[in-house]
């Protein structure tokens, strides 16, 4: 193995895995817009938490601005709307349509959503506006995309059913590289940065969760004990005996998996084990705790590290058993178009297309005159040419597709299908599916259908129709890149090694410095790149080990039509922990904040929030403050009952009717109306009156729109 | 002999049939006057936002007169959106600025036409959003012409989009393929969608409310451009010099030209019979117009978006009578190429596409050369092969060739030439570079019945959106111009009183009704209504200047007190001006006259700390610790404009509407004393609050 192969090695990500990585990722993107949906009134809306007026001028005082396109979002229906919006987003870049694009705009929703509410950004944001910014130079969108599927076709310049036997069609990996084609991935510090990223990551975290309960493999067992560190599955999974393995393997695999990736030998089961571990990781942060978005980005990191030879042995692997010869009907232009798109994902070669047009018409057949089967040599991997096998005959080829196995045997109809679906190396899963019972008719009705229409479906899509020969000119079969294009090609790459180089560069060291593990370097140059971003590279996720108090806020609440219950939970109050937390990160890390820090605004918007609605309950009537409210934060040992302490943290009017007597006797400081905060308030009075206990809204109704083209009256 | 009252039914009736007959003329839009649309309106745009942006750090940044979070808490209007919200300092309102500006300049290209026309509108509405206190109804015109044009063919015809897709469509390789029977056609016909008459009716409804809505009697007595000419806040410089040196009968001439061509417009714009006449007779008098306004008064964007939305107006046969009157005054010529050589292959290719008039026809060249030029019908001998010589009449033969040729030497500073002659003598190399070729490419597939279905669907889906639009245009019409009245007999205001002939119409209705009111509008907009139309800022009320003009001019003026005791106006930087009655024009943008005059109203009250406070980071401005303030008084200057026949104003009146002073000030030796706070009071005059 020679330097620039190792080079090669390390500087190039397999378009594959760019692709499954992209998939991935957007689905984890989808899951956190999810939990974010289910929140977008308390935490997007200005009838939440923090209206953006409250945080920009917040931040403007503060004196560290942040950009958030949220912040023009005031008003619940505009809020949904922007949300909407990021999940279009999201989606297209999920299913790789217009890719780069997308891609672009899901690192700036991505970014709005961080910066919306800086008091609830988690370690979970930071990793995932670091891997999609890292990952914007790379070509997400040349694999296993919507992309790639219409670049493929749109390349397909076979018109002759020779064509489908000719290897000049199809473009090589040198062309998709010179031409960035599908298939196409660079060899790019990007790369480097990404998988750098994912070492960082775990580095960190294996330097800070130094605790005792990490060492003795009870780490994930105290965690999914705590209340709002468990997700619903996690709480149910916490006194597992599998938590204790889990917690060394999860552990360990912060030192295994970076040896893994820098080791260049073996390359293949190094990096397929680290594939594995990075999934369990993922899996276990992002099912089990509230980090589901820092678990997800591992997952998807996961598919990043998969070796090319991993792929290459998955995909070209030609096995025997699944070649298959598919016998089409020449005449039919969707029949040839799919087999044109078929062949495109035949990596391994085992699809050999025939057409039926050496087959007499039917019914005037002479014995011996049926044309020879071509079929790929299992030995020498050429075509070949050997009997047709019995049965098959014109009447047969002219009905139906037949694809024919290496023993002779043949299937027809939808089964045959299913034969096609079996030797495409990938789709494997999709031929079993349906060949499932109940599918398996539903399929064979599907494909008479569309069999007997064949020539209206071929017209109705352009394409050649039974019997009418297109008139095609001689054309090559691939064009060549232009040298004007190499150059473009060239310019971008620089372009693009600088940017990749400034990002991954800034985020280092903001990772070193935010968590003090790494070089102790002293720079705010590149601050700015992770400031605006909010790239801030904090990975404090269960350091050094899970925290020893669980706590939780109960919000005992009376509406104005006498219904009792806590809004926090949507059910009724209990100062118990145990049922799951629902609530998801944003809320825990919110609430964390604002429970430890000194600001008056946020408390304040935390109380005004409180008395008129809760993140389980919206009131009917909008912004009508509830009959009575009574806020406690309780908090206990993890993993044991005793001692409670409850703070009161604020009551309004009459309180709640529920939790005062039983709350009594663990009440430790009982303030009938105490700032949330439990530190003086240092916090610069606004000029106007913004978050005042009783500010009613309708005392400021919104002046209606004078026509301005009636103005210079 | 017909009766009286059916001879004067029956011309009304028959050009209401003869206008339903010709309904179809309105729903048509010609692509090349959609483009040419494209093309002024993304040019207005792209001045307008630079003319925006040299005043982003005064209105849209939180340097400025109001900060995001403010607006956000106190929102000026309901229903308000706009990007610009996200946006705090100047640097990153800057970037914003860059994104709409490049928005625009893609959409005068006609790159990526409808998702930059899109794009454009969203910005546009967002800047306006941003800071209503400085909308006009040049805004609302110019948010108007945006919207519509997301609906437009804008991309079909001179732009970057239909020159990619033509040479997309279509590699030709052979003398045969560019033929002039087998060239890519430019599409001509006119696209059929109820934008066109969207577009057309909401520019005539501009004009018409404008004429409508001016029943005062200073319009009436023809004062009204005696009395526009003396708002100093507003006159430019061309402006006082007609107000000072033209007679008050030529002023009264033109008050009542200006009633004459709006109403001529709205009847040329809106006439289905003699187009050909009146839809030009529209477009130059829009143009005289507007031009007129702009060079005597800063209206903002009113004028000139106005003059980019008159391009729509053009019918197919215009661009036929321009395509005979060139061609009545150029020659056609033959264009030889060689085509095994890739670079006059491509050559002959662009001549192709540019050739919509068939008038250059492509042959062999001449042995020995690659592209030769020559005019038609000309023997052997007068082939030309020099580069230089054939572009003179290679531009005479394309349509409107020679005009664009002379124009691109001008900026070139008469180097086009000798740039073609450069590219000529390489050109294997250039052809190499390209990778230009002679092999044939498959042709780009022709729609497929799919396609067009799909097509379709997206027409259908399309036009049902524009029908919304125009319910809702129509709707917004209704409500908000108030020459339509809310009911029949209108309500009266206490103490209102009616003119003679306004008595007996009202007289009238009620003794026909018998004391019944038939209402014609409701008491509010209906919701769907409200957020359809605020939220883009699309307003449907025209009256400038009525029913009468104002009579009252103004500016706003700050006294304010620096530290080492100068007096000093921070908006200006020189001594605080409290005198209207010399004033020879204030001189002041759109933009901060309209900020002026809406800050000082009762309504605004809530931004005036936030303006306060922008004055008081003058010193940050000027960089210098001596400009800081330690008190400020704002004041609005009002006088009376001069009656007709007079010159001078009258009745200066400083009225403070803000008074500051530094909390805690102890003057330094030798330093200024704090003067007494001023009791501010409203810059309203009494009867405009009654009208409200």
């Amino acid at each position: 193995m020679s330097v620039s192969d190792i080079a090669r090695h390390f500087t190039r990500i397999d378009p594959r895995s760019l692709g499954l990585f992209r998939v991935l990722f957007g689905g984890a993107l989808i899951a956190d817009w999810l939990q974010r949906w289910q929140n977008r009134i308390a935490f997007y809306s200005n009838d939440g938490l923090l209206p953006n007026h409250a945080h920009l001028y917040q931040l403007k005082n503060s004196g560290r601005l942040v950009w958030s396109a949220m912040h023009a979002f005031s008003t619940p229906g505009e809020a949904a709307v922007g949300l909407l919006v990021i999940l279009f987003f999201y989606v297209c870049f999920t299913i790789g349509w217009k890719t780069r694009a997308f891609h672009v705009l899901s690192l700036a929703s991505l970014v709005s959503l961080s910066a919306r509410n800086t008091f609830s950004e988690g370690p979970g944001e930071a990793l995932a506006i670091a891997l999609c910014a890292l990952t914007l130079f790379l070509p997400l969108g040349t694999s296993f995309s919507l992309d790639a599927a219409l670049a493929k076709i749109r390349l397909a310049r076979e018109t002759k059913p020779q064509h489908l036997l000719s290897p000049a069609a199809l473009h090589t990996e040198a062309e998709a590289q010179r031409g960035r084609l599908p298939g196409y991935s660079p060899h790019s510090i990007a790369a480097i940065a990404v998988l750098g990223l994912a070492v960082l990551v775990l580095l960190t975290l294996a330097k800070l969760q130094s605790g005792a309960s990490w060492k003795d493999g009870s780490a994930l067992h105290n965690a999914l004990n705590v209340y709002m560190v468990a997700s619903p599955r996690g709480f149910w999974l916490r006194n597992s005996g599998l938590l204790g393995p889990l917690t060394h393997v999860v552990h360990a695999s912060q030192w295994l998996v970076p040896i893994l990736l820098v080791v260049p030998l073996v390359r293949g089961i190094a990096r397929g084990g680290a594939a594995v571990l990075l999934l369990i990781y993922g899996l276990t942060y992002g099912l089990l705790t509230r980090y589901a978005l820092f678990g997800g980005c591992f997952v998807a990191l996961a598919a990043l590290v998969i070796a090319h030879d991993t792929w290459d042995r998955f995909a070209t692997k030609h096995v025997a058993k699944r070649v298959r010869t598919v016998i089409f009907d020449v005449d039919c232009g969707i029949c040839f178009w799919l087999c044109k798109t078929l062949r495109r994902y035949d990596t391994a070669g085992h699809l050999v297309f025939q057409g039926n047009g050496e087959f007499p018409p039917s019914g005037s057949e002479e014995p011996g005159t049926r044309p020879m089967l071509l079929f790929r040599d299992d030995k020498t991997k050429k075509i070949v040419e050997r009997p047709m096998p019995e049965g098959i005959d014109s009447a047969l080829v002219e009905r139906t597709v037949v694809v024919v196995r290496p023993d002779g045997s043949f299937a027809t109809r939808g089964a045959a299908v299913v034969e096609i679906f079996r030797a495409l190396p990938g789709f494997g899963w999709l031929g079993l599916a349906l060949s499932l019972p109940g599918i398996a008719a539903l399929r064979d009705r599907l494909y008479d259908v569309v069999a007997r229409n064949r020539t209206k479906l071929s017209v109705e899509m352009g394409l050649n129709a039974c019997g009418v020969q297109s008139v095609t000119k001689d054309v090559p079969l691939k064009d060549p890149v232009a040298p004007s294009t190499e150059l473009r090609f060239r310019a971008q790459a620089l372009v693009r090694e600088i940017a990749v180089a400034t990002i991954a560069i800034a985020i280092a060291i903001q990772s070193f410095q935010a968590n003090g593990v790494g070089p102790k370097v002293k720079t705010t140059a590149l601050e700015p790149v992770t400031w605006w971003t909010r790239a801030t590279s904090r990975w404090d996720v269960l350091v050094p080990e899970p925290p020893a108090l669980e706590s939780k806020l109960v919000v005992d609440v009376v509406t104005k039509t006498d219904r009792k219950l806590d809004t926090m939970t949507g059910t009724e109050a209990t100062i118990s922990f145990d049922r799951p937390y629902r609530l998801g990160g944003q809320w825990a890390i919110y609430l964390e904040r604002v429970t430890k820090e000194d600001n008056k605004a946020l408390s304040d918007a935390l109380r005004k929030y409180l008395t008129r609605r809760g993140p389980r309950y919206e009131p009917p009537e909008q912004n009508q403050m509830f009959a009575g409210t009574d806020a406690f934060w309780i908090t206990k040992p993890a993993l044991e009952e005793t001692p409670i302490t409850a703070e009161r943290l604020f009551r309004h009017a009459r309180g709640g009717a529920v939790l005062n007597p039983i709350v009594a006797p663990y009440v430790t400081t009982p303030q009938t109306t105490s700032p949330i905060g439990r530190r003086d308030q240092r916090e610069a009075p606004r000029p106007e009156p913004d978050l005042q206990e009783d500010e009613d809204p309708k005392e400021q109704p919104l002046r209606f729109p004078e026509s301005p083209g009636q103005e210079l009256q | 002999m017909r009766s009286r009252p059916s001879e004067w039914l029956f011309w009304p009736i028959w050009a209401a049939l003869a206008t339903w007959r010709r309904r179809g003329t309105y729903l048509r839009v010609d692509p090349r006057a959609a483009a040419i649309f494209r093309i002024t309106l993304g040019t207005f745009l792209c001045f307008d936002t630079l003319r925006h942006f040299a005043e982003a750090d005064f209105l849209y940044s939180n340097e400025g007169v109001l900060s995001n979070d403010y607006h956000l808490y106190r929102p000026a209007s309901g229903n308000l959106f706009s990007f610009f919200h996200a946006f705090s300092t100047w640097r990153e309102v800057s970037v914003l600025f860059a994104l709409g500006l490049i928005c625009h300049l893609c959409l005068v290209v006609g790159y990526r036409t409808r998702l930059f026309s899109i794009l454009s509108f969203l910005f546009v509405t967002s800047r306006d959003s941003r800071m209503v206190l400085v909308e006009n109804g040049g805004y609302v015109v110019e948010n108007l012409a945006c919207m519509w044009a997301c609906f437009l063919p804008l991309g079909q015809r001179f732009s970057i989009d239909a020159w990619r897709a033509s040479w997309r469509a279509k590699k030709e390789t052979t003398l045969a393929d560019l033929a002039p029977a087998a060239r890519p056609v430019a599409p001509k016909t006119a696209v059929r969608t109820l934008v066109g008459l969207a577009v057309v009716v909401n520019l005539a409804f501009i004009y018409l409310f404008n004429v409508v809505n001016k029943t005062g009697y200073i319009w009436r007595e023809g004062n009204t451009v005696h009395y526009v000419l003396h708002i100093d806040r507003m006159v430019t410089g061309i402006g006082v010099f007609v107000r000072e040196h033209f007679p008050l009968a030529l002023l009264k001439v033109a008050d009542f030209t200006v009633l004459a061509v709006e109403a001529t417009i709205c009847a040329c714009i809106i006439s289905p019979h003699a187009r050909k006449f009146t839809r030009p007779l529209a477009m130059i008098l829009m143009i005289g117009l507007h031009t007129t306004l702009g060079l005597f008064m800063r209206l903002g964007p009113f004028s000139w978006a106005l003059i980019s939305w008159s391009p729509i107006l053009l019918l197919p046969i215009h661009f036929e009578r321009m395509d005979r009157f060139y061609r009545a005054r150029s020659g056609g010529c033959e264009l030889g190429i060689d085509t095994s050589d890739p670079f006059a292959l491509t050559v002959a290719r662009v001549v192709a596409r540019l050739d919509h008039g068939g008038r250059v026809a492509i042959v062999e060249a001449p042995e020995g050369s690659v592209l030769a030029v020559k005019p038609v019908g000309a023997n052997d001998a007068a082939w030309i092969t020099a580069p230089r010589a054939m572009i003179r009449p290679l531009a005479d033969a394309l349509p409107f060739g020679r005009w664009f040729h002379r124009a691109l030497r001008v900026v070139t500073l008469g180097q086009f030439d000798r740039g073609v002659s450069f590219v000529f003598e390489r050109r294997t190399g250039i052809a190499s570079l390209f990778g230009l070729t002679t092999t044939p490419v498959p042709d780009a597939a022709a729609p497929s019945p799919f396609d067009g279905r799909v097509a379709k669907a997206k027409t259908y889906f399309r036009e049902a959106l524009i029908g919304y639009l125009v319910l809702c245009a129509t709707l917004q019409t209704w409500m908000e111009n108030k020459i339509i009245l809310k009911s029949i007999p209108p309500p009266l205001k206490e103490g209102q009183e009616l003119r003679a002939d306004e008595r007996w119409w009202y007289d009238l209705a009620k003794r026909t009704l018998g004391g019944r009111t038939i209402p014609l509008k409701p008491e509010r907009s209906p919701e769907f209504l409200q957020w359809t139309v605020t939220y883009p800022r699309t307003f449907q009320g025209w009256g400038m200047f009525a029913p009468n003009p104002i009579r009252e001019d103004g500016v706003l003026a700050v006294d304010a007190l620096t530290i080492d005791g100068r007096h000093v106006d921070p908006l200006t930087g020189r001594a605080p001006d409290l005198n209207l009655l010399d004033s020879r024009g204030e001189g002041l943008s759109q933009l901060r006259q309209d900020y002026g005059n809406r800050i000082r109203l009762d309504r605004n009250e809530p931004y005036r700390d936030q303006f306060r406070d922008y004055l008081l980071r003058y010193p940050s401005r000027t960089k210098n610790p001596k400009d800081e303030l330690i008190a400020i008084d704002v004041y609005w200057v009002r006088d009376e404009c001069p009656a007709p026949g007079q010159t001078k104003p009258q009745n200066n009146e400083a009225v403070p509407i803000i008074s500051w002073r530094k909390a805690g000030y102890k003057p330094e030796a030798g330093g200024p004393a704090l003067p007494p706070k001023l009791t501010t009071r409203s810059a309203e005059k009494p009867e405009s609050k009654k009208k409200r």
